[in-house]
């Protein structure tokens, strides 16, 4: 199962080692998965968990197969594999001792933490983790990606790690949004997010960008609950009536799929952000999947070239022109549904396997201590760098 | 921004919330934000500058780490270089120097040290043309030589342009040098030094050696050759000559010397009149004049002792010349009387000649007299073989009809008192019958056209049916009959071979009073021997040697038949390659076995079964459509064929089974047809058109006398069976049963 083909152009990366399975029934999965690469030579391990698998399964699995290795994870809206988008693949990323250490936290409950005490739970991490000559830090956070807290969140972090850079997705469960967790040492939790910090030898580089550019429609918010992301009253009118006319759409008719291609941006300074919809609420009120607040001016959003603006965004050679070994990526499902709606999957699986992208399909993704929508945030790492002459 | 279609007043309601929400938005802009979205706005201020800065941070170290190591290499490389270069130069058997825009930048000890008194002067930055002026006023150089290729010393002279780069240098101390100059680019030149001062040394002892030696030489060869040899100067002036030349021209010793001149040789000879020419007409005066002419000589004269001498004068390469003299007395002499033997011999074997020729015509007339009586003979021998072959022919097609009458007469007089006579009737033809095809096959055996057609087969097939033929037989005389049973494959005739093992079966029964025949197989090695023993009357050895030829029997009277069954297999095994031999004792009995090779088993092919037979007593419920252009034939044919309930359509041609067919509307059961119908119609053309007339593929069945290889061929291309005139009533049977219900059976 977790043999597979190599028509990329490029093969599998060199210092990770991917291991996937479509088994229907969890043990199966995570033992033709964890088939593929040595346990005792491995820091961590990265599941990505498809949404017909129970995750607390996965979660008993992992511990009794793997009881020796560090197993993180969350549930996801679809995966990144070697072959490109999939729906149905249990993914393992193991990160070789080689080449990682790591630490990790997990912050729960989530709703009822507070700026200060995630600050300093980040830097308490940061120093007691002794830091290595010349190896540098990362940190990656996994949320639960239905507890509306990643914007306080990731300021927190951000905050709290001072110069580590972060980078992160939430987690996902298709297209239900109904529950999420995420995975740490066998236990899944929901209302909790997940911190890691790692260091490496491997030159990295921070990915995001989107393919939004503002068209000339714009709408006010007039009420919300700004602690909910829920957007009662645009305009004055109700905010999914308002929304649909904008569109030109009834409110019936409102979808995941519209909301993927009609997103609303927000703008600070000369950057356009995505607030994503997530759905239509009671009383024609619209929940959205990033910060929100009363007065807010939204422009409606216009699609460029999706899969150009992929391939460009992810070319990220190094400054003496490597190619990245690989990319851990974390993209927005919303991205995932346009592509899927205007019949790309293939096209861009073959662009994501040619930049060796591994990652996940996620509810919304935190680049760099801020919470985006509709976004890909990525770290490209780079292979090692041959011994010089010196 | 607002419906326009909207009422005015909800326009204006909703305007105002829009100015009341922006209004809001603007006053807490200035809050501490607390709030999700203020931590938003505020986090991507932050990075925004972070990233900026950090992308700075990053280009700037890694152009550092580039440089940096970059100029580390370069260091690195630098100094290996350096040193690589200083090893190389010591390193090297010559003397290396360098010089970047003609001052000396580089040089090794070797160059340095090579002029001894100039050793302090070559030091880095030293001009290059300051150096070879130095040379050519240093008391250590003898000689400088600029021109390449030649050896110092011959041209010593000591060069007066300060520009002159010599090639070569001798040293005082009698060393030599060559100098080697290269420019390796415009501004840098290459000096090269090696020392050579032992291949001088060498080449001016061997010249030496050389000249003194060759002298000795010349003489010694020359006084070693049976020509005399004298050579002359370009002035005509004797140089070197050996003791021969003048014994041979009896010359005196105070002429024959160094220094004397050619023309007084000359007038020696012809003052005395040594030579005379050869050839009457050419005198030995117009020699002189010719050799003067400058042409070369080469002339045979006799001297005036009797001699016959051969004189050649040729140019030398230094205008001189030389002058060989030899004598060719004796040869002369040989000469002569071998040219008269060889005409004596010629006229010996001109007469040979003419006598084998008359022999050999007389041969190729008897040779042509022999070729046609042999021609005559064998146009005897095959007439005589085709017409046994067309008179056993022609006599199997009545006893055939008279067989298949016979038989049906069996049925009639069954019970009858005519019932014994009717049998001894039947075997009496079945006697004439076996003589037939003893005749034909023997007449066949001895045709030469006759082809073997030898394949792979089972022998099993082929012991069962002796059994089966000769099972009755054995009962009569009251002999047990025992065939062992082998299925070994064998490659043969199978034709022929069945016909030598049932004759070798018959003889044995027939020579049997009591006791028993055994016929079996042994396999030895890659050989299977069949024999067949009996505990007959035996042979005696006189006898064994002649039982094999025609018309031979043991013990006259006391069997039947011709003899010629054994003269059958004797010819047969022959043309098949398999060795027969006999052991017998008299009184005792008999083993006759043939030798044949085996083969791998092959596939088996089916064939009508044994329990096939036993359906011939059920009635046949059949159209059978019966060919046959001899009408007794014919007749015989289908009665018997009707004895046995089948309905019968009779046609003497192919145009009449046609007609038949088209008749009754419907495709016969099966064709029964003689091979050779009357004109050129045949029984194959009967099978095609009935075939392609009723459509349906009607099993066929050919009944021939003729043995013609090429049906067989045909049987396979058309999907018939053929049987041998005269048929055989219990194969014909089985056969017609067998070829009917196939299709049922698959």
């Amino acid at each position: 199962m977790n043999v597979l083909p190599t028509h990329s152009t490029r093969g599998m990366p060199e210092t990770v080692k991917v291991g996937v399975s479509y088994a229907v029934e969890a043990a199966r999965a995570v033992d033709e998965a964890a088939s593929s690469f040595a346990a005792h030579a491995t820091c961590f391990v990265l599941v990505f968990i498809p949404d017909h698998l129970d995750p607390q399964e996965i979660a008993e699995q992992t511990s009794q197969r793997l009881p020796s290795t560090t197993v993180f994870g969350c549930t996801t809206a679809g995966q990144l594999t070697p072959k490109g988008y999939e729906n149905d693949a249990l993914v393992m990323l193991a990160f070789p001792r080689r080449h990682f250490r790591c630490s990790s936290a997990l912050i729960s409950p989530l709703n009822a933490a507070s700026i200060e005490r995630i600050a300093s739970e980040a830097r308490q991490l940061a120093s007691r983790f002794p830091r290595t000559a010349n190896w540098r830090r990362v940190a990656l956070v996994i949320a639960d990606g239905l507890s509306k807290q990643e914007d306080m969140l990731v300021a927190a972090l951000d905050a709290g790690l001072g110069d580590v850079p972060v980078f992160g997705g939430s987690a996902g469960h298709g297209l239900a949004f109904d529950e999420t967790f995420v995975l740490r040492g066998g236990e899944i939790h929901t209302n909790a997010a997940l911190l890691l910090l790692l260091e490496t030898d491997l030159c990295f580089r921070g990915i995001g960008f989107d393919h939004f550019l503002p068209t000339p429609k714009q709408m006010v918010v007039t009420r919300a609950v700004p602690e909910d992301r829920l957007v009662l009253e645009i305009n004055g009118a109700p905010a999914a009536q308002e929304y649909a006319r904008y569109v030109g759409c009834s409110v019936a008719d409102l979808s995941p799929k519209v909301f993927a291609e009609n997103p609303v941006l927000v703008r600070n300074g000369k950057a356009w952000h995505v607030r994503a919809i997530q759905q239509v609420a009671e009383d024609d009120g619209l929940w959205f999947l990033s910060a929100i607040d009363d007065g807010l001016v939204l422009t409606l959003g216009q699609g460029t070239e999706i899969l150009e603006t992929l391939d460009t965004g992810l070319d990220q050679p190094s400054s003496s022109g490597r190619e990245p070994d690989f990319i851990l990526g974390f993209d927005c499902y919303l991205r995932r549904l346009e592509i899927e709606q205007n019949d790309l999957v293939g096209e861009a699986s073959r662009v994501l396997r040619k930049h060796r992208v591994i990652g996940f399909n996620t509810y919304g993704e935190q680049h760099l201590g801020v919470h985006v929508n509709q976004t890909f945030v990525g770290v490209a790492f780079y292979p090692p760098q041959e011994g010089g002459l010196f | 921004m607002i419906d326009p279609q909207e009422p005015l007043e909800q326009q204006v309601a909703r305007q105002n919330k829009i100015i009341e929400a922006l209004i809001q938005r603007a006053n807490r802009e200035h809050d501490i934000g607390g709030s999700a979205y203020s931590l938003f706005q505020s986090a991507i201020a932050l990075q925004g500058e972070v990233w900026e800065k950090t992308r700075d941070l990053e280009k700037a170290l890694d152009t550092l780490g580039r440089a940096s190591n970059q100029l580390k290499i370069a260091e690195y490389a630098r100094e290996q270089t350096e040193r690589t270069l200083a090893d190389a130069l010591d390193a090297m058997e010559g003397g290396f120097a360098l010089f970047t825009d003609n001052a000396l930048e580089i040089c090794n000890d070797q160059f340095k040290r090579m002029v001894p008194d100039l050793v302090e002067s070559v030091v880095p930055g030293i001009d290059i043309d300051a150096y070879f002026q130095s040379l050519s006023k240093s008391s250590s150089v003898v000689s400088l030589d600029t021109a390449p290729g030649r050896l110092p010393g011959e041209t010593a002279r000591k060069p007066v342009s300060k520009a002159v780069r010599p090639s070569v240098i001798g040293l005082r101390n009698n060393r030599w040098f060559q100098i080697t100059l290269k420019q390796t680019s415009s501004k840098k030149i290459v000096l090269l030094s090696t020392e050579i001062t032992s291949i001088v040394r060498q080449n001016r002892l061997e010249k030496d050696r050389l000249i003194d030696k060759q002298a000795m030489f010349l003489q010694g060869a020359f006084d070693h050759m049976t020509q005399g040899v004298c050579t002359f100067s370009a002035e005509g002036t004797l140089l070197i000559h050996n003791e021969r030349f003048r014994e041979l021209l009896r010359l005196p010793f105070s002429l024959v010397r160094k220094g004397t001149s050619f023309s007084q040789v000359l007038e020696f000879v012809v003052k005395h009149k040594l030579l005379r020419s050869l050839s009457p007409d050419e005198e030995f005066e117009d020699w002189i004049a010719a050799f003067q002419a400058g042409q070369g000589l080469e002339r045979k004269a006799r001297h005036v002792s009797g001699d016959i001498l051969d004189i050649r004068v040729h140019a030398l390469p230094d205008q001189g010349y030389i002058m060989n003299v030899m004598d060719i007395t004796a040869e002369s002499q040989t000469t002569e009387l071998l040219e008269q033997r060889v005409q004596e011999r010629t006229s010996a074997l001109v007469e040979a000649n003419d006598r084998l020729r008359r022999q050999n015509e007389e041969q190729a007339r008897v040779d042509e007299q022999l070729r046609q009586a042999k021609e005559r003979a064998e146009e005897a021998v095959s007439s005589k073989t085709k017409f046994f072959a067309a008179a056993s022919h022609d006599l199997l097609q009545p006893i055939n009809a008279a067989k298949l009458l016979i038989s049906t007469l069996q049925e009639g007089a069954d019970q009858t008192p005519m019932s014994d006579t009717v049998q001894r009737l039947g075997r009496s033809f079945n006697s004439i019958e076996s003589l037939l095809h003893a005749l034909l096959d023997i007449s066949r055996l001895d045709s030469t056209g006759t082809e073997m057609s030898v394949g792979d087969f089972c022998i099993s097939d082929l012991l069962q049916t002796v059994q089966d033929d000769y099972r009755q037989l054995a009962e009569e005389k009251d002999i047990r009959l025992d065939i062992v049973p082998s299925s070994l494959w064998v490659r043969s005739d199978q034709r022929y071979l069945l016909r030598c093992v049932q004759n070798l079966v018959v003889n044995a029964i027939q020579y049997t009073e009591r006791g028993r025949v055994l016929a079996g197989c042994r396999h030895k090695g890659d050989h299977l021997v069949l024999e067949v023993w009996d505990t007959g009357i035996g042979i005696s050895k006189k006898d064994q040697h002649r039982i094999f030829s025609e018309f031979t029997r043991v013990s006259d009277g006391a069997g039947f038949g011709m003899g010629l069954g054994l003269s059958i297999v004797d010819r047969a095994c022959r043309r098949l390659g398999h060795p027969v031999s006999v052991r017998s004792k008299p009184g005792m009995g008999s083993v006759f076995s043939i030798a044949l090779p085996v083969v791998e088993r092959g596939r088996r092919l089916e064939g009508p079964k044994e329990s096939d037979s036993s359906s011939g007593s059920e009635e046949m419920d059949l159209i059978v459509l019966i060919v046959e252009n001899n009408p007794d034939v014919l007749f015989a044919t289908a009665k018997k064929v009707e004895s046995w309930g089948g309905s019968v359509l009779t046609a003497v041609s192919t145009e009449e089974a046609l007609e038949q067919v088209r008749e009754i509307g419907m495709a016969p059961d099966i064709i029964l047809a003689d091979y050779q119908l009357d004109g050129d119609d045949t029984g194959i053309r009967t099978i095609e058109e009935v075939r392609s007339l009723s459509g349906a593929d009607v099993p066929a069945i050919m009944i021939t006398a003729s043995r013609d290889e090429s049906l067989v061929e045909a049987s396979r291309r058309h999907r018939f069976t053929v049987l041998t005139k005269p048929v055989t009533l219990s194969r014909l049977r089985p056969l017609i049963d067998w070829k009917t219900r196939r299709p049922e059976t698959l």
